[in-house]
């Protein structure tokens, strides 16, 4: 049994000119200790999808349909129907999240310590000793020094060592899954490397699942066991990491590997993608990449293609010219886009 | 549709343009009931005190038969010591207050924007000298420097009772746009207006001011209301030549011929009270949409 | 080839209540007309700060700023403000390099009216309009009378980079032109300023911390990589990225994780001797990166500051010993 399987899942925002769509119809598993990194650009609905996977959605918006079923020792529930405490304790002790230290997600007047020690007794843990001995415990598997890190506040540590807090802080009770939102995002190339380590490395001693989202290709690349893009809301492909970068079949992840220079090996034939992601309130009839898409034709624009099984194990794509795309794309090698385009 | 800004407007678009613009306004207004409210109450007092007064007769005389009567159909709101119509007076009574505060808070916002944002633009040492002055005026006892003033100078016209109020009141605005100023001046957009060589005109008044209508706007009435008040205080404190018959001059009147006493004189006092009152409360009610009529975002193709 | 514009030893210096922090440590990089390249480096290193001292916006507090040849700190009147129009800076956030209250039309007209390149509105409004067109804002009717807030990340970069033009730049610098701007469409921008400098000679220097992007935009350049205010290394962007001579470079180039699981997974890294990066306020003695370099020898890299020197292959390292290895290994080859 997958640890997470999420099916159909819908969320839209509710705002004063109607409901936007963030997130259509995504389904996925997640097995035990597998990584899967979920890729989008702006409004793709990656956050809004990775928040409501711990049902943390801010106000106005509102899951239409779908399940989230969570597995643990052979017992299945449905997180959508967990009431507040239940909730509580699926959150940071069953799924926890690893928010952008970049962006605010200490309190700024209290001291790190005192963050574990919040968080701590949020979930119930009150012995002061006990909490200090795991911080002590956390601290030391993310490579920070306590005795230094404790006492500070958040301002007084480096973008590097505040992402290495929020990691450790999430490990606190020993979660079957992590989701990082952006995890690498606004830090150094170096720090950023040793973030990546890390998390090979907890990964590979605490045997956790990951879900992982960003709009950064090459974390996936180095991370992910299997990704899924997403555009205007909707999973367009999921496959094995392999081949989702060297047999792409939906036309947005052949454009968007396209787009991403490398800086080892040969450039190939970089480009754009033209053109600018929909209105999610005014989603066009039809595939909502077709506007953009160099390989549309009528039947693209007539109905919203599904997720169909293309030609390697485990793969799916939303696009009905996925043969097109394999075509394209020549040889099934373990060579990037860019250059099998060029 | 480009060369619409080119092309001659026909009449239509001509009447149409401003047309558009008060349908916006309304538009926006109407996000905020509080804000709509406020501004038909100003509306609705602006009309009171300057067009009113044009179609009704001025009752002035006095009537020793009909002192302190009660409201009744005739007086709606009773008749003073001198058995005049209150309601008369009230409509009469509007313009004076409403354009010595209109003055006064023009001159202090002029003053304010001027200097501050010279002081924030230029910086060094005219900046300290400005912002010295600024802080000295700032800790002057206003009200009781007012009542000094007044009292000295015993202020006639309207100009110079603006002026003097407008003169008091400038220093905290001031120092407000000089940091508003001083903040958006390192904004990016005005850093690549600095680096075209715009000059420093173009960037005060194209650039930074109109990032800052909304701050404006919401001063200039708030320093109405502070006009109005200081108004109100140094008549009925006696210090401005009572002449005329102004809201502040009924109240000067209804304290000083003891209309505290009586109850049938209730309305003598309530009605300035109530008239000043519902204008401020208008004033500041219209303030509080104004950030949003400001908002480019909210302006337009929706 | 002559350099247009050149940063001669550039030092500037911050006072802060903790201290003096050396943002720039004398830097000197000389551009040619209608070269495209990149200054790298990770946050700290003052690359942001060494764009402004090219643009002008800041005064180095050491060395000189020459343009076309002379000292601009030094010009006056005429020939300062001709400077001043000549290098243009391209913010980094899309959303605050515009003025929120202006439509573009306004906001591309000012400078041209400005610098009397239009005296009518007509004559502006056709001005405008090939600007939009050359930046690839089609068609241009529908951008004119556009407020920011109606425009994407991408459209809103596309204007500042029109807006830059309007004075007819030698020298652009782009400042994290792209950082913020959604990753598939940074390739369109890259090539727009790739476009700007081969068909209109315009000098591009494109500041950021994505060596990837840095790879892409400077292919056919150069690329100077920046630690802690100094120049570190400076060669054409192929010879940095297959044959790396300084060891920070080495060391950024190993790290960066790639857009390709095989390359990515299977990259030697370079480990360094301490993930710490020194405060500015407090610099170690003689190279800044010997704390953390593997190659480091006591005696002379904790002591003696290197220099920007040049080896064979038409570029420059700041590291004693690759100074050292690689001119002692061309003489070996042609002894």
């Amino acid at each position: 049994m997958p640890v997470l399987s999420v099916r159909d899942l819908s969320i839209d925002y509710i705002t004063r000119k109607g409901p936007v769509h963030a997130v259509r119809n995504v389904s996925f598993d997640l097995e035990k200790s597998e990584t899967l990194a979920i890729i989008g650009e702006s409004g793709s609905g990656k956050t809004t999808l990775a928040v409501g996977l711990i049902r943390l959605s801010p106000r106005g918006t509102k899951v239409i349909k779908g399940e989230i079923l969570y597995t643990k020792n052979g017992l299945t529930t449905d997180v959508r129907t967990l009431d507040d405490d239940d909730l509580r304790e699926y959150r940071w002790a069953e799924a926890a999240m690893v928010f952008q230290a970049a962006l605010n997600s200490f309190n700024p007047v209290i001291t790190i310590w005192e963050q574990f020690l919040d968080t701590a007794r949020a979930h119930g843990m009150k012995d002061r000793q006990k909490v200090r001995d795991r911080a002590d415990e956390l601290l030391d598997l993310v490579h920070l020094d306590a005795k230094r890190v404790l006492p500070a506040f958040p301002h007084e540590l480096s973008g590097g060592m505040k992402q290495r807090v929020l990691i450790a802080l999430s490990l606190m009770l020993e979660p079957q899954l992590v989701i990082l939102d952006e995890p690498t995002t606004a830090l150094d190339i170096l720090t950023q490397r040793s973030i990546i380590d890390l998390l090979k490395q907890l990964r590979e001693r605490l045997g956790f699942s990951m879900i992982f989202i960003s709009h950064d290709l090459s974390i996936a690349a180095e991370l992910a066991d299997r990704m899924i893009t997403m555009y205007a809301g909707r999973v367009v492909e999921e496959a094995n990491v392999d081949d989702m970068f060297y047999r792409p079949r939906h036309p947005y992840s052949v454009g968007l590997l396209r787009a991403v220079p490398r800086v080892s090996g040969a450039l190939g034939s970089v480009a754009s993608i033209p053109g600018s992601p929909p209105d999610l309130m005014r989603l066009p009839i039809g595939c909502s990449y077709a506007p953009r898409c160099p390989y549309a034709i009528d039947a693209c624009r007539a109905a919203d293609p599904p997720l169909i099984p293309v030609d390697t194990p485990r793969h799916q794509a939303a696009c009905i010219r996925w043969k097109h795309v394999a075509e394209l794309l020549g040889s099934n090698a373990e060579v990037p886009v860019a250059e099998k385009l060029a | 549709m480009s060369s619409a800004i080119l092309a001659r407007p026909t009449l239509g678009q001509r009447l149409a343009g401003p047309w558009f613009a008060a349908v916006e306004f309304i538009r926006l207004l109407s996000r905020r009931p509080v804000g709509l409210v406020g501004f038909i109450g100003v509306v609705f007092f602006l009309l009171l005190a300057y067009v009113a007064p044009r179609f009704v007769p001025f009752q002035n005389d006095p009537s020793l038969g009909d002192i302190y009567l009660t409201p009744s159909l005739s007086h709606p709101l009773g008749t003073d010591f001198q058995g005049r119509d209150v309601l008369n007076q009230i409509v009469f009574g509007g313009s004076d207050i409403l354009t010595v505060a209109i003055l006064a808070a023009f001159v202090s916002t002029v003053i304010a924007i001027t200097f501050g944002s010279i002081a924030a633009v230029v910086g060094g040492r005219l900046d300290s000298t400005i912002l010295a002055i600024t802080d000295v005026v700032l800790t002057l006892p206003k009200l009781i420097l007012l009542i000094a003033v007044a009292a000295i100078l015993r202020p006639t016209g309207f100009v110079f009772l603006s002026i003097l109020l407008g003169l008091l009141q400038w220093s905290s605005l001031l120092r407000q746009i000089r940091s508003q100023v001083l903040s958006l001046k390192e904004r990016d957009y005005v850093e690549a207006a600095r680096s075209l060589d715009l000059g420093i005109v173009h960037i005060v008044f194209r650039e930074i001011l109109p990032t800052m209508r909304s701050y404006i706007a919401i001063h200039f009435i708030f320093a109405m209301t502070e006009a109005m008040y200081a108004q109100v205080f140094i008549i009925i404190l006696g210090l401005v030549p009572v002449s005329g018959s102004n809201w502040g001059i009924m109240l000067y009147f209804a304290q000083g011929q003891g209309a505290l006493y009586f109850r049938d004189s209730i309305w003598y006092i309530l009605s300035p009270i109530l008239a000043i009152s519902l204008v401020q409360l208008s004033l500041v009610s219209f303030a509080s949409a104004l950030e949003d009529i400001f908002n480019p975002r909210l302006r337009g193709s929706a | 080839m002559t350099a247009l514009i050149e940063l001669d030893h550039v030092s500037r210096t911050f006072t802060t209540p903790d201290g003096v922090i050396t943002a720039v440590d004398a830097v000197s990089l000389a551009l040619g007309q209608g070269e495209a390249m990149c200054l790298v480096g990770e946050s700290g290193c003052g690359k942001t700060t060494t764009g402004r001292l090219l643009t002008g916006l800041l005064r180095p507090t050491g060395g000189r700023l020459l343009y076309e040849g002379k000292d601009v700190w030094l010009t006056k009147g005429a020939d300062l403000a001709r400077f001043r129009r000549a290098v243009q800076l391209v913010h980094q956030d899309p959303y605050a390099s515009l003025n929120p209250t202006r439509t573009v039309f306004q906001t591309l007209s000012a400078p041209l009216f400005r610098h009397k390149k239009a005296s009518s509105q007509r004559q502006a409004l056709a001005a405008v309009t090939e600007l939009l067109q050359r930046v690839d804002l089609s068609p241009p009717e529908n951008f004119i009378a556009k407020y920011p807030h109606q425009l994407s990340g991408g459209q809103r970069q596309r204007v500042a980079i029109a807006r830059a033009l309007t004075v007819d730049p030698k020298v652009i610098v782009a400042d994290e032109a792209v950082s913020m701007v959604d990753v598939s469409i940074r390739i369109s921008l890259l090539n727009l300023l790739l476009a700007l400098a081969k068909e209109f000679g315009v000098t591009i220097a494109l500041i950021t911390h994505d060596l990837a992007v840095a790879r892409y935009f400077a292919a056919r350049g150069r690329i100077g990589v920046m630690y802690l205010g100094r120049m570190v290394e400076l060669a054409d962007t192929e010879a940095l990225v297959t044959d790396p001579a300084h060891p920070y470079s080495a060391a950024l180039i190993a790290a960066i994780p790639e857009a390709d699981p095989d390359i990515t997974r299977s990259k030697t890294r370079v480990e360094l001797r301490s993930a710490e990066v020194p405060s500015l306020l407090s610099l170690p003695p003689g190279c800044t990166f010997h704390p953390r370099c593997p190659l480091a020898e006591a005696g002379l890299c904790d002591v003696l500051v290197p220099e920007l020197l040049p080896i064979p292959g038409a570029r420059e390292v700041a590291c004693h010993v690759a100074v050292r290895e690689r001119t002692s290994e061309r003489a070996v080859v042609t002894a």
